[in-house]
């Protein structure tokens, strides 16, 4: 038996009643610091939002696409998280070194992974941002 | 918090180095917003000497941890003697205290600054702070002042030399950073990448605040009312401190009003050429955006570390890692722009 509501339901209800009944009592000093912890509910409830399953397929979109900056590497069987932990490593020591520097195909590939792995990054942590980037 | 036992040799400290005799330290508050250091707020009256009645003062500690890149408060303190007498609108230093028998920690006493220094809040809240254009403008003036301070000075000895043009210098100290934490963040490194192929020898190094920007200065209805936060001063390039406060972090809920969310960058621009006397590189200052959001992803970085290590739990500092990405969206997006201009030189 699961009880209701769920978990995400419930986080959000303890959100708004924070922000709508608790935060307006509140000593302006003190306001900000419900801010900070709604926004930290606001954040969890979007990871929460994004199950597991769909965490793990969005590593390993990142990582098949990191991949096809590295040709000839190949995802071994470990845990997608360390894998692509392991090649953002390598990846940040070779742009380090220099690798990316020419113009081409092969720094045109990488901006455009640095750019969605940031955009999605953004639409997971901070919403908000792009919204404003738009408006702008 | 300062406990009871404490504020009665706070008063003592209070009255030797005012020549008063006594001091009644009434209330002390602690103000919100230093994650680096701890602001009270004293209401005290002085019996006899120079400051004979009630003053409100700030009062500035060491929090109990603090970053690397950060002064002590005796150095913040001869910081601060030195742009006041420069005319630069700051606070008035009046003691310091070096003793830890006093408060457990070194600490230094400010005349207080009546205002708000709420980033977010100056931003969206016009009723504050007078005419924006004027305010921006006033800035830019305050700035070029803080600049008029170059090297060698022996009241700020203890001011690293620079060994390298300010970039090379902060490309390297930036990596050292990155590579301490030992988390791969690939944008960063390919900003770090860009700013070391496109810097230039700066031959200008002046006193440059490192972290001039809307939520470091106070205003009141009317206007500004002091510039704060010294801990990160040094010599470096004047561009640094005109960009940092340019870059989108700082301009908050705004992100069109460019400088520092208050205003377009025009009056600020003007005041500071008004002051100053030299012009403003366009280019330069968007090459020192670039840095302004590495150098701000790297401090989030670190930041976060303090908490995820345990060194310092709290809620703002376990956050401020989620905030990375919009420091890395900036740095495509501000090198995305750049590159047709910018040549190659390594």
């Amino acid at each position: 038996m699961r009880c209701e509501p769920a978990a995400l339901e419930l986080l959000l209800a303890a959100r708004s009643w924070l922000l709508e009944e608790l935060t307006p009592q509140l000593a302006r000093e003190k306001r900000y610091d419900a801010l900070l912890v709604a926004s930290a509910m606001a954040i969890v409830a979007r990871e929460l939002q994004m199950d597991c399953a769909e965490e793990e397929t969005e590593w390993r979109q990142r990582t098949a696409r990191l991949c096809k900056l590295y040709p000839g590497i190949a995802d071994e069987g470990e845990r997608v998280v360390d894998f692509l932990h392991a090649l953002s490593a390598q990846l940040a020591r070779d742009i380090r070194a220099g690798k990316f520097d020419d113009p081409g195909v092969e720094r045109e590939a990488l901006r455009q992974f640095l750019r969605d792995a940031t955009i999605d990054n953004l639409k997971k942590y901070n919403p908000k941002y792009l919204e404003l980037e738009d408006s702008a | 918090m300062i406990e009871h036992e404490r504020l009665a040799a706070l008063e003592r400290f209070l009255a030797g180095a005012a020549r008063a005799q006594r001091v009644r330290v009434e209330s002390a508050e602690l103000l919100k917003g230093g994650a680096i250091q701890e602001n009270y707020l004293l209401d005290a009256h002085f019996d006899g000497g120079r400051y004979h009645g009630a003053l409100k003062l700030a009062l500035r500690m060491s929090a109990p941890s603090a970053v690397a890149a950060s002064h002590t408060r005796a150095q913040e303190y001869a910081l601060l003697k030195a742009v006041h007498a420069q005319g630069v609108a700051v606070p008035e230093p009046l003691f310091l205290c070096e003793d830890p028998a006093v408060l457990g920690r070194p600490f230094f006493v400010m005349r207080a600054v009546a205002g708000t220094a709420l980033g977010p809040r100056i931003v969206k809240d016009t009723r504050i702070g007078g005419d924006r254009d004027a305010l921006a403008r006033r800035l830019g003036r305050e700035l070029a002042r803080i600049h008029r301070i170059r090297p060698p000075r022996r009241d700020l000895a203890f001011l690293a030399p620079l060994e390298t043009s300010p970039a090379r210098h902060l490309i390297a100290l930036y990596r050292g950073y990155l590579d301490a934490l030992d988390a791969p963040r690939p944008v960063v490194e390919w900003g770090l990448r860009w700013l070391q192929l496109n810097a230039y020898d700066g031959d200008d190094v002046v006193l440059c605040h490192r972290d001039f920007r809307t939520g470091n200065y106070m205003v009141d209805a009317h206007g500004l009312t002091g510039i704060l936060d010294w801990e990160f001063a040094g010599w470096g390039d004047p561009m640094e401190d005109i960009a940092w406060f340019c870059s989108r972090s700082w301009r908050f809920s705004a992100p069109r009003q460019e400088a520092g969310g208050i205003a377009g960058r025009e009056p600020f621009y003007a005041g500071y050429t008004e002051e100053s006397g030299t012009s403003i590189d366009a280019q330069r200052v968007h090459y020192w955006e670039v840095m302004a959001s590495v150098r701000w992803a790297v401090i989030a970085l670190q930041q976060n570390r303090r908490y995820t290590s345990g060194e310092q739990r709290t809620l703002e500092l376990a956050l401020i890692g989620r905030r990375v990405p919009e420091m890395e969206f900036e740095i495509l997006k501000l090198i995305d722009q750049a590159l047709p201009e910018l040549g190659h030189a390594v």
